[in-house]
Protein backbone atom coordinates (compact mmCIF):
# COMPACT_ATOMS: atom_id res chain seq x y z
CA UNK A 1 0.00 0.00 0.00
CA UNK A 2 1.38 3.39 -0.96
CA UNK A 3 1.80 6.34 1.37
CA UNK A 4 -1.12 8.24 -0.13
CA UNK A 5 -3.39 5.20 0.26
CA UNK A 6 -2.35 4.92 3.89
CA UNK A 7 -2.92 8.63 4.37
CA UNK A 8 -6.42 8.56 2.87
CA UNK A 9 -7.19 5.44 4.89
CA UNK A 10 -6.16 7.28 8.05
CA UNK A 11 -8.42 10.18 7.11
CA UNK A 12 -11.35 7.80 6.61
CA UNK A 13 -10.71 6.20 9.98
CA UNK A 14 -10.60 9.65 11.53
CA UNK A 15 -13.88 11.03 10.16
CA UNK A 16 -15.75 7.77 10.71
CA UNK A 17 -14.57 7.41 14.30
CA UNK A 18 -17.39 7.34 16.82
CA UNK A 19 -20.12 6.70 14.26
CA UNK A 20 -22.61 3.87 14.22
CA UNK A 21 -20.54 0.70 13.65
CA UNK A 22 -22.47 -0.25 10.51
CA UNK A 23 -22.03 3.18 8.91
CA UNK A 24 -18.40 3.31 10.01
CA UNK A 25 -17.41 -0.13 8.77
CA UNK A 26 -19.26 0.17 5.48
CA UNK A 27 -17.70 3.54 4.66
CA UNK A 28 -14.22 2.31 5.57
CA UNK A 29 -14.62 -0.85 3.51
CA UNK A 30 -16.00 1.04 0.53
CA UNK A 31 -13.18 3.58 0.45
CA UNK A 32 -10.59 0.86 0.99
CA UNK A 33 -11.98 -0.94 -2.04
CA UNK A 34 -12.01 2.27 -4.10
CA UNK A 35 -8.42 3.08 -3.16
CA UNK A 36 -7.28 -0.40 -4.08
CA UNK A 37 -9.10 -0.30 -7.41
CA UNK A 38 -7.72 3.11 -8.31
CA UNK A 39 -4.18 2.21 -7.33
CA UNK A 40 -4.33 -0.91 -9.49
CA UNK A 41 -5.87 1.02 -12.39
CA UNK A 42 -3.07 3.57 -12.18
CA UNK A 43 -0.51 0.77 -12.12
CA UNK A 44 -2.10 -0.76 -15.19
CA UNK A 45 -1.93 2.62 -16.90
CA UNK A 46 1.79 2.78 -16.01
CA UNK A 47 1.31 6.02 -14.10
CA UNK A 48 4.38 7.02 -12.13
CA UNK A 49 4.22 7.25 -8.32
CA UNK A 50 3.89 11.01 -8.25
CA UNK A 51 1.05 11.07 -10.75
CA UNK A 52 -0.73 8.30 -8.88
CA UNK A 53 -0.36 10.15 -5.59
CA UNK A 54 -1.72 13.34 -7.13
CA UNK A 55 -4.70 11.53 -8.68
CA UNK A 56 -5.65 9.84 -5.41
CA UNK A 57 -4.80 12.86 -3.28
CA UNK A 58 -6.96 15.16 -5.38
CA UNK A 59 -9.96 12.88 -4.98
CA UNK A 60 -9.38 12.84 -1.25
CA UNK A 61 -8.91 16.60 -0.93
CA UNK A 62 -11.94 17.64 -2.96
CA UNK A 63 -14.16 15.18 -1.12
CA UNK A 64 -13.36 16.48 2.36
CA UNK A 65 -16.41 18.78 2.64
CA UNK A 66 -18.73 15.93 1.68
CA UNK A 67 -16.96 13.58 4.07
CA UNK A 68 -17.60 16.01 6.90
CA UNK A 69 -21.20 16.63 5.86
CA UNK A 70 -21.78 12.90 5.66
CA UNK A 71 -20.38 12.46 9.14
CA UNK A 72 -22.62 15.21 10.46
CA UNK A 73 -25.68 13.61 8.88
CA UNK A 74 -24.81 10.18 10.22
CA UNK A 75 -24.31 11.53 13.72
CA UNK A 76 -27.60 13.37 13.67
CA UNK A 77 -29.38 10.34 12.35
CA UNK A 78 -27.94 8.12 15.06
CA UNK A 79 -29.05 10.62 17.69
CA UNK A 80 -32.61 10.22 16.49
CA UNK A 81 -33.01 13.76 15.19
CA UNK A 82 -34.07 12.56 11.77
CA UNK A 83 -36.64 14.99 10.44
CA UNK A 84 -37.35 17.62 13.05
CA UNK A 85 -37.41 21.29 12.02
CA UNK A 86 -34.31 22.09 14.05
CA UNK A 87 -32.33 19.52 12.05
CA UNK A 88 -33.45 20.99 8.74
CA UNK A 89 -32.56 24.49 9.89
CA UNK A 90 -29.11 23.31 10.95
CA UNK A 91 -28.56 21.44 7.71
CA UNK A 92 -29.09 24.65 5.76
CA UNK A 93 -26.20 26.05 7.78
CA UNK A 94 -24.03 23.04 7.09
CA UNK A 95 -24.76 23.48 3.39
CA UNK A 96 -22.39 26.41 3.59
CA UNK A 97 -19.56 24.04 4.43
CA UNK A 98 -19.42 23.25 0.71
CA UNK A 99 -19.01 26.94 -0.03
CA UNK A 100 -16.32 27.11 2.63
CA UNK A 101 -14.33 24.36 1.03
CA UNK A 102 -12.84 26.38 -1.80
CA UNK A 103 -11.44 29.26 0.25
CA UNK A 104 -10.09 26.79 2.80
CA UNK A 105 -8.35 24.84 0.04
CA UNK A 106 -6.98 28.07 -1.40
CA UNK A 107 -5.82 29.12 2.06
CA UNK A 108 -4.09 25.78 2.64
CA UNK A 109 -2.44 26.10 -0.76
CA UNK A 110 -1.36 29.59 0.24
CA UNK A 111 0.34 28.23 3.36
CA UNK A 112 2.18 25.65 1.28
CA UNK A 113 3.26 28.29 -1.22
CA UNK A 114 4.39 30.56 1.58
CA UNK A 115 6.40 27.85 3.31
CA UNK A 116 8.08 27.00 0.02
CA UNK A 117 8.77 30.70 -0.40
CA UNK A 118 10.36 30.93 3.05
CA UNK A 119 12.60 27.95 2.33
CA UNK A 120 13.60 29.28 -1.08
CA UNK A 121 14.32 32.71 0.38
CA UNK A 122 16.44 31.17 3.11
CA UNK A 123 18.47 29.16 0.66
CA UNK A 124 18.83 32.04 -1.78
CA UNK A 125 19.84 34.70 0.73
CA UNK A 126 21.48 32.66 3.48
CA UNK A 127 24.97 33.84 2.58
CA UNK A 128 23.94 37.47 2.61
CA UNK A 129 22.54 37.32 6.10
CA UNK A 130 24.58 37.68 9.27
CA UNK A 131 23.72 34.39 10.89
CA UNK A 132 21.60 31.32 10.46
CA UNK A 133 20.03 32.01 13.88
CA UNK A 134 18.55 35.37 12.91
CA UNK A 135 17.48 33.79 9.66
CA UNK A 136 15.55 31.09 11.55
CA UNK A 137 13.91 33.64 13.82
CA UNK A 138 12.79 35.63 10.81
CA UNK A 139 11.44 32.49 9.17
CA UNK A 140 9.53 31.56 12.32
CA UNK A 141 8.02 35.05 12.51
CA UNK A 142 6.92 34.75 8.92
CA UNK A 143 5.28 31.42 9.55
CA UNK A 144 3.44 32.82 12.59
CA UNK A 145 2.19 35.76 10.54
CA UNK A 146 1.12 33.50 7.71
CA UNK A 147 -0.66 30.91 9.83
CA UNK A 148 -2.23 33.55 12.10
CA UNK A 149 -3.37 35.60 9.15
CA UNK A 150 -4.91 32.68 7.37
CA UNK A 151 -6.58 31.46 10.55
CA UNK A 152 -8.15 34.93 10.84
CA UNK A 153 -9.20 34.77 7.22
CA UNK A 154 -10.95 31.43 7.59
CA UNK A 155 -12.50 32.30 10.96
CA UNK A 156 -13.76 35.55 9.48
CA UNK A 157 -15.44 33.77 6.66
CA UNK A 158 -17.09 31.33 9.09
CA UNK A 159 -18.37 34.21 11.22
CA UNK A 160 -19.58 36.17 8.21
CA UNK A 161 -22.84 34.23 8.11
CA UNK A 162 -23.99 35.42 11.51
CA UNK A 163 -21.82 38.46 12.17
CA UNK A 164 -21.00 39.96 8.78
CA UNK A 165 -19.18 42.99 10.24
CA UNK A 166 -16.85 41.06 12.51
CA UNK A 167 -16.37 38.44 9.82
CA UNK A 168 -15.43 41.00 7.18
CA UNK A 169 -12.92 42.66 9.53
CA UNK A 170 -11.32 39.31 10.26
CA UNK A 171 -11.17 38.36 6.58
CA UNK A 172 -9.54 41.62 5.57
CA UNK A 173 -7.28 41.69 8.65
CA UNK A 174 -6.27 38.07 8.20
CA UNK A 175 -5.51 38.52 4.53
CA UNK A 176 -3.50 41.69 5.20
CA UNK A 177 -1.53 40.10 8.06
CA UNK A 178 -0.59 37.07 6.01
CA UNK A 179 0.18 39.11 2.92
CA UNK A 180 2.64 41.48 4.59
CA UNK A 181 4.73 38.52 5.75
CA UNK A 182 5.71 37.64 2.21
CA UNK A 183 4.82 38.78 -1.25
CA UNK A 184 4.38 35.14 -2.24
CA UNK A 185 1.01 35.17 -0.50
CA UNK A 186 -0.62 38.18 -2.08
CA UNK A 187 -2.10 36.44 -5.09
CA UNK A 188 -3.54 33.37 -3.34
CA UNK A 189 -4.89 35.45 -0.48
CA UNK A 190 -6.59 37.95 -2.74
CA UNK A 191 -8.06 34.98 -4.53
CA UNK A 192 -9.23 33.51 -1.21
CA UNK A 193 -10.92 36.79 -0.25
CA UNK A 194 -12.67 37.06 -3.60
CA UNK A 195 -13.80 33.45 -3.46
CA UNK A 196 -15.02 33.96 0.12
CA UNK A 197 -17.02 37.00 -0.87
CA UNK A 198 -18.54 35.11 -3.78
CA UNK A 199 -19.23 32.13 -1.52
CA UNK A 200 -21.12 34.19 1.05
CA UNK A 201 -23.21 35.82 -1.65
CA UNK A 202 -23.96 32.47 -3.19
CA UNK A 203 -24.82 30.88 0.15
CA UNK A 204 -27.21 33.72 0.94
CA UNK A 205 -28.81 33.53 -2.46
CA UNK A 206 -29.27 29.75 -2.15
CA UNK A 207 -30.68 30.15 1.35
CA UNK A 208 -33.17 32.76 0.10
CA UNK A 209 -34.19 30.47 -2.76
CA UNK A 210 -34.51 27.36 -0.58
CA UNK A 211 -38.06 26.11 -0.08
CA UNK A 212 -39.48 26.77 3.36
CA UNK A 213 -41.66 23.65 3.51
CA UNK B 1 -24.72 23.17 -3.55
CA UNK B 2 -27.99 23.71 -1.74
CA UNK B 3 -30.50 21.17 -2.96
CA UNK B 4 -33.83 22.27 -4.37
CA UNK B 5 -36.04 19.90 -2.51
CA UNK B 6 -36.46 16.55 -4.25
CA UNK B 7 -34.60 17.50 -7.44
CA UNK B 8 -31.81 15.30 -8.72
CA UNK B 9 -28.41 16.93 -8.39
CA UNK B 10 -25.96 16.81 -11.32
CA UNK B 11 -23.85 14.16 -9.59
CA UNK B 12 -26.95 12.05 -9.04
CA UNK B 13 -27.90 12.38 -12.70
CA UNK B 14 -24.34 11.40 -13.67
CA UNK B 15 -24.42 8.33 -11.42
CA UNK B 16 -27.76 7.09 -12.73
CA UNK B 17 -26.74 7.76 -16.30
CA UNK B 18 -23.42 5.97 -15.88
CA UNK B 19 -25.18 3.03 -14.26
CA UNK B 20 -27.61 2.70 -17.13
CA UNK B 21 -24.84 3.06 -19.70
CA UNK B 22 -23.00 0.21 -17.99
CA UNK B 23 -26.18 -1.86 -18.05
CA UNK B 24 -26.52 -1.34 -21.79
CA UNK B 25 -23.05 -2.83 -22.14
CA UNK B 26 -24.17 -5.86 -20.14
CA UNK B 27 -22.73 -4.73 -16.80
CA UNK B 28 -25.69 -5.00 -14.46
CA UNK B 29 -23.86 -4.12 -11.24
CA UNK B 30 -21.01 -1.72 -10.67
CA UNK B 31 -18.77 -0.66 -7.81
CA UNK B 32 -17.86 2.87 -6.76
CA UNK B 33 -14.54 3.25 -8.54
CA UNK B 34 -15.96 1.71 -11.71
CA UNK B 35 -18.70 4.31 -11.56
CA UNK B 36 -16.20 7.13 -11.05
CA UNK B 37 -14.34 5.95 -14.15
CA UNK B 38 -17.55 5.73 -16.16
CA UNK B 39 -18.54 9.27 -15.18
CA UNK B 40 -15.03 10.53 -15.91
CA UNK B 41 -15.05 8.98 -19.38
CA UNK B 42 -18.52 10.27 -20.13
CA UNK B 43 -17.64 13.81 -19.09
CA UNK B 44 -14.12 13.69 -20.49
CA UNK B 45 -12.86 14.78 -17.08
CA UNK B 46 -9.19 14.50 -16.23
CA UNK B 47 -9.98 13.87 -12.57
CA UNK B 48 -12.40 11.37 -11.12
CA UNK B 49 -15.25 12.30 -8.80
CA UNK B 50 -13.97 12.83 -5.25
CA UNK B 51 -14.45 10.01 -2.75
CA UNK B 52 -16.66 12.00 -0.40
CA UNK B 53 -18.85 13.40 -3.16
CA UNK B 54 -19.32 10.05 -4.87
CA UNK B 55 -20.14 7.91 -1.86
CA UNK B 56 -22.35 10.51 -0.23
CA UNK B 57 -24.40 10.73 -3.42
CA UNK B 58 -24.52 6.93 -3.75
CA UNK B 59 -25.85 6.74 -0.21
CA UNK B 60 -28.57 9.31 -0.93
CA UNK B 61 -29.68 7.50 -4.06
CA UNK B 62 -29.76 4.16 -2.26
CA UNK B 63 -31.87 5.61 0.55
CA UNK B 64 -34.22 7.13 -2.01
CA UNK B 65 -34.63 3.75 -3.68
CA UNK B 66 -33.07 4.85 -6.96
CA UNK B 67 -30.14 2.47 -6.47
CA UNK B 68 -29.83 -0.90 -4.80
CA UNK B 69 -26.62 -2.15 -3.29
CA UNK B 70 -25.15 -5.32 -1.88
CA UNK B 71 -21.76 -6.39 -0.65
CA UNK B 72 -20.16 -9.05 -2.77
CA UNK B 73 -19.18 -12.37 -1.30
CA UNK B 74 -15.95 -11.79 0.66
CA UNK B 75 -14.54 -15.00 -0.76
CA UNK B 76 -14.53 -13.54 -4.26
CA UNK B 77 -12.44 -10.57 -3.22
CA UNK B 78 -10.16 -12.76 -1.13
CA UNK B 79 -9.63 -15.12 -4.07
CA UNK B 80 -8.63 -12.16 -6.26
CA UNK B 81 -6.47 -10.63 -3.54
CA UNK B 82 -8.46 -7.42 -3.20
CA UNK B 83 -10.94 -5.83 -0.77
CA UNK B 84 -14.56 -6.82 -1.26
CA UNK B 85 -16.66 -4.50 -3.37
CA UNK B 86 -20.00 -2.88 -2.72
CA UNK B 87 -22.02 -3.42 -5.86
CA UNK B 88 -24.77 -1.08 -7.01
CA UNK B 89 -27.47 -1.37 -9.62
CA UNK B 90 -29.97 1.19 -10.87
CA UNK B 91 -33.54 0.36 -9.88
CA UNK B 92 -36.62 0.85 -12.03
CA UNK B 93 -37.42 3.93 -9.94
CA UNK B 94 -33.89 5.22 -10.65
CA UNK B 95 -34.27 4.73 -14.39
CA UNK B 96 -37.61 6.53 -14.30
CA UNK B 97 -36.20 9.36 -12.23
CA UNK B 98 -33.39 9.86 -14.74
CA UNK B 99 -35.77 9.75 -17.69
CA UNK B 100 -38.06 12.32 -16.08
CA UNK B 101 -35.09 14.48 -15.16
CA UNK B 102 -33.84 14.38 -18.75
CA UNK B 103 -37.23 15.14 -20.25
CA UNK B 104 -37.78 18.01 -17.81
CA UNK B 105 -34.36 19.43 -18.69
CA UNK B 106 -35.28 19.27 -22.40
CA UNK B 107 -38.65 20.91 -21.78
CA UNK B 108 -39.28 24.56 -22.75
CA UNK B 109 -38.13 27.29 -20.37
CA UNK B 110 -40.25 27.58 -17.27
CA UNK B 111 -40.82 23.88 -16.82
CA UNK B 112 -39.44 22.33 -13.65
CA UNK B 113 -36.03 20.71 -14.05
CA UNK B 114 -35.43 17.33 -12.54
CA UNK B 115 -37.69 14.87 -10.87
CA UNK B 116 -39.03 15.58 -7.44
CA UNK B 117 -38.11 12.62 -5.31
CA UNK B 118 -37.88 12.33 -1.57
CA UNK B 119 -34.20 12.01 -0.73
CA UNK B 120 -34.02 11.11 2.93
CA UNK B 121 -30.95 12.16 4.85
CA UNK B 122 -30.13 15.26 2.91
CA UNK B 123 -32.31 17.75 4.67
CA UNK B 124 -35.35 16.70 2.69
CA UNK B 125 -38.43 15.91 4.74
Amino acid sequence: MTTIEQFVGAWVRLYTAGLDPVDRDERRAEIASDLWEQARALEDASANRQAAAVAIGARWLLGIPDDLLWRTERRRKSRGQGNDPERRRTMVGFGNARVLALPVIVAVAAVVVALVGVVVDNIQYAEQRESIVSNSVLASLWVVLIVGGIAGLVLGFVLMRRQPGVGAVLVVGGAATASISTYWLIVPLVLAVVVSWYGVRRARRMASEAPTA
Amino acid sequence: MRRREGVLLPIEVSILDAGLRARRRGVEEFHGFQLAQEIGERDGARMLTAHGTLYKALGRLAIAGLLESRWEDPDIGAAEGRPRRRLYRVTLAGARALAESSSAADAPTGAPVGRRVALVGDGAP
